[in-house]
């Protein structure tokens, strides 16, 4: 009967409205079945949809699959749409519990932890707002003279401190989308001090494990660690997020 | 200079209620005091000198004896007080300093304290020699320290009457809140250190074995801080050193043996009162060990009691999902919350499950005690895996455990559960994914609006504009601006340039009103057209001028003597035309085009060129 239900379930028409999609990919979950709603989830991904509950169910359900490494890909991805997202949080704390890779991979900055946790959204406004208010201020001390003009100066200091504050954070998050960061999503992969199978692998990264990607040759893909390691792996041991 | 010398306790009185009056010997020559508490002592009592100043000017200094005397001084004090007088029209100011010291008594017999010197500006004062007599120890005027029933060697009794020098009225205190407890109930033991001097550190605190108890650390502070406290009328430095909380883990007579610590205080030095540099000491203490009587708890505890379990508790059953499919872990997890001894309780265990598996339960404890009382909850987590779908039934579970509060044993209860089991996966999770990860994993969510996903905000159209808007508003502004102060300053060059054509449209004017027959009007226009003209060209007015200061002023901005004089021609066609009676026409029209024709080729460039 299960099975049945799953089956009408999955076979439902991929022109469907997205709720309507995603409700019923949340259905299968519910009785067990997995890998329909996986499936269900990854094509509205591929559809182009997005939204943090997506990414976290999806990211659940490739869990329950035993799929940990795309699983952690698909929390991170939740967590970038909304930085407070305490469920998908959670999850990744469990899922990176026990890491093997986390003395090797070492820790991001502080600057990158506030760029990874800052949205997209959130980073426009901080070097919108103080971007505005510079350009007031400016305005305001070419139109006054005096102590007017004086506190205009300073407010114009502060908001440029604000430009540059938000400056960077916005240009962390562009860099953050040029130089992509993925999760390996193999169980371990050797990691090669050039893009070829004939080199043997210098150490071994495993499942969920968090790079950034700085350049492709190949079947192969330069990788490297928040501790500064670099080397290149095979381009389907990770998932860009 | 007046010197007083008194030894009586009436006097040492009277002495006090004067410096705490009004200073009414205002405006009377320097004078000093010094007075004594009492003039008969034990050896082991301080003598408390009371030296006292008055001056116009402030005090300055007390020197003690330069050489040993009868006595050590072991504390000093002073306080200062100043006052303004208005006497014979003239303001009088007086300065009062006393000191008050402290002198143990070196030995027995006839002592005398020998003078003590004030200095006040550039005059010395000094006090008159006191004579008391000291008894032998533990014959003094006070009743003698009483001693403890069974002090420990090491342990010096709390001063019972009286100062009886620093050393030997610091020691380790322990205090606890309930000499009589119940078998694992809490007992707050506080060890402090009491001393009459600052204490500026300790070290090698060393804690008894506590045998036969249960230690949980409240409290250590980080630095000691001192407190005021009051042991049998004498006033000392309280200081927490550590805070404890003792369970007892058997009934009886049990005791808290001696706590020991290395004290570092600071003391005045020998007879130098005002050395900057005074001495640190360093003495190792010993507290009093602290006899405690534990009840056994009473009898008819209820089948299923642990010894261990007592405090006001309570217990609860949570399951970590409300659904889950069958082969798919569930974590169950029994909680107890209360005050007591957390890390001890025995929780009820979970009894069979029809139709699951179950892996060991594993245990966590929070401690957070609040108001100097253990607390928290401590938790077992069991993973039950349902084999099948259908429903999973926990029974209700009871917790017995004894109150101290109330000195009855209590029963702590949970409701049932029922948890729907649905088909799942049987079970065959690969085991990369973990039992434990998959119990933690966040249920999931519905009802979140999906949406596109597409380029970041920076490359899209709002942000160009909001990004570009604000700097090309204020190159606005800025432009705005410079093109109305050019316009501002350019205004009479552009005068001068639109002066032809002001006046062309004028004669424009002028040939209409002729065409419609208005006569006088056309003069006038004319006449205005001319006018303006040379004020334009000349950048002032020109009414009121007569025509050959007009002349010459056109003259000299460059107009030929041809313009100046087809311009008169034309001015005087207009007055010949108003007042003459000579009929208006085209003849004057022409006249007067012809004039400005002319005007122009000699004004019209150097105007310009004047102008700017």
């Amino acid at each position: 009967m299960t099975l049945l239900f799953a089956l009408l379930l999955a076979a439902a028409p991929a022109g469907a409205p997205p709720a309507e999609r995603f409700e019923r990919a949340n259905a299968l979950y519910r009785t067990g079945d997995f890998a329909g709603a996986a499936a269900g989830y990854e094509a509205l991904v591929s559809d182009g949809f997005t939204s943090p509950s997506l990414h976290l169910n999806l990211g659940n359900a490739r869990l329950r699959l035993g799929r940990r490494g795309q699983a952690i890909a698909s929390w991170e991805r939740a967590l970038r749409l909304d930085p407070g997202d305490e469920d998908a949080i959670g999850n990744l704390r469990s899922a990176r519990r026990d890491d093997p890779d986390r003395a090797l991979a070492g820790e991001p900055t502080l600057f990158a932890r506030v760029v990874e946790r800052t949205g997209d959204g959130l980073a426009a406004a901080l070097f919108l707002v103080p971007w505005w208010l510079l350009w007031g201020a400016l305005g305001w001390r070419h139109q006054r003279g005096g102590s007017a003009r004086r506190a205009a100066s300073a407010a114009a200091l502060l908001a440029a401190a604000g430009v540059l504050a938000g400056g960077a954070l916005l240009a962390g998050r562009a860099r953050d989308r040029h130089l992509p960061i993925a999760v390996l999503v193999a169980p371990s992969t050797p990691v090669r001090e050039g893009p070829s199978a004939a080199l043997k692998g210098a150490f071994e990264l495993h499942e969920g494990t968090r790079v950034r990607l700085r350049g492709a040759e190949g079947d192969f893909v330069l990788v490297r660690l928040d501790g500064g390691l670099e080397g290149w792996v095979a381009r389907g041991d990770v998932e860009p997020l | 200079m007046s010197r007083r010398t008194g030894s009586a306790l009436a006097a040492f009185a009277a002495f006090a209620a004067l410096a705490a009056a009004s200073p009414a010997a205002a405006a009377r020559a320097p004078s000093v005091e010094a007075v004594v508490d009492r003039s008969e002592l034990g050896q082991e009592e301080i003598l408390r000198l009371s030296v006292r100043a008055e001056a116009s000017e402030p005090p300055a200094r007390l020197d003690p004896p330069a050489t040993p005397f009868d006595f050590e001084i072991v504390g000093s004090s002073h306080s200062q007080q100043s006052s303004m007088t208005f006497a014979g029209g003239q303001i009088q100011a007086r300065h009062s300093v006393q000191w008050l010291l402290g002198l143990a008594p070196r030995r027995s017999g006839t002592l005398t304290v020998p003078p003590f010197t004030v200095t006040i500006g550039s005059v010395r004062l000094a006090t008159a020699p006191i004579t008391v007599k000291v008894l032998p120890a533990g014959k003094g005027t006070r009743p003698a320290p009483a001693a403890p029933s069974a002090p420990p060697p090491a342990q010096p009794p709390a001063p019972a009457a009286g100062w009886r020098g620093w050393e030997r009225d610091l020691w380790l205190d322990v205090q606890v809140d309930e000499k009589r407890p119940w078998l694992g109930e809490q007992v707050t033991a506080s060890v402090f250190i009491v001393s009459p001097v600052g204490v500026i550190g300790m070290e090698g605190f060393k804690p008894p074995p506590y045998d036969g108890f249960w230690a949980e650390t409240l409290e250590i502070p980080q630095r000691l801080e001192p407190a005021r406290r009051m042991v049998n009328g004498i006033p000392v430095w309280s200081f927490l050193v550590q805070r404890i909380a003792l369970f007892p883990t058997r009934a009886g007579k049990l005791t808290i043996e001696p706590f020991q610590a290395d004290v570092t205080v600071q003391v005045l030095s020998g007879n130098r009162l005002f050395d900057p540099f005074r001495s640190v000491e360093q003495v190792r203490r010993r507290s009093a060990p602290v006899l405690l009587d534990v009840r056994p708890l009473p009898p008819g505890a209820p089948p299923g009691f642990e010894s261990v379990n007592v405090g006001s508790l309570s217990l609860e059953l949570a399951p970590g999902e409300r659904t889950v499919p069958a082969g798919e872990p569930l974590a169950l997890r029994i909680t107890a919350r209360g005050e007591g001894n957390v890390r001890a309780w025995s929780l009820p265990p979970l009894p069979p499950i029809a139709g699951t598996r179950r892996f060991d339960p594993a245990s966590s404890e929070r401690l957070a005690p609040a108001r100097g009382r253990i607390a928290g909850s401590r938790t077992a987590e069991t993973l039950l895996i349902p084999e099948r779908p259908g429903e999973l039934s926990i029974p209700p579970l009871t917790w017995p455990f004894f109150d101290p509060k109330t000195g009855r044993y209590e029963v702590a209860r949970t409701a049932g559960l029922r948890l729907p089991v649905t088909g799942g996966d049987g079970g065959s999770a690969p085991p990369s994914a973990s039992a434990a990860l998959r119990a933690e994993l966040r249920p999931i969510r519905a009802g979140d609006p999906l949406g596109r996903s597409g380029p970041p905000p920076w490359r899209r159209l709002p942000f160009a504009i909001l990004f570009l808007l604000p700097p090309a508003g204020f190159a606005a502004v800025v432009a705005r601006e410079r093109l109305r102060e050019r316009a501002r300053l350019d205004a009479p060059a552009r005068r001068v340039r639109g002066a032809e054509r002001a006046a062309r449209r004028r004669l424009s004017a002028a040939a209409r009103r002729l065409q419609a027959g208005d006569g006088a009007g056309f003069v006038a226009e004319v006449e205005r057209a001319l006018t303006g003209y040379a004020a334009d060209k000349l950048g002032r007015p020109v009414i009121g001028l007569t025509r050959e200061v007009l002349a010459a002023t056109l003259a000299g901005a460059g107009a030929h003597p041809p313009a100046l004089r087809a311009l008169l021609a034309a001015l005087d066609a207009c007055d010949a035309a108003r007042f003459g009676g000579a009929p208006p026409g085209e003849p004057l029209l022409d006249a007067a085009a012809a004039a400005m024709t002319l005007l122009e080729e000699g004004v019209g460039s150097r105007g310009t060129e004047g102008r700017a």
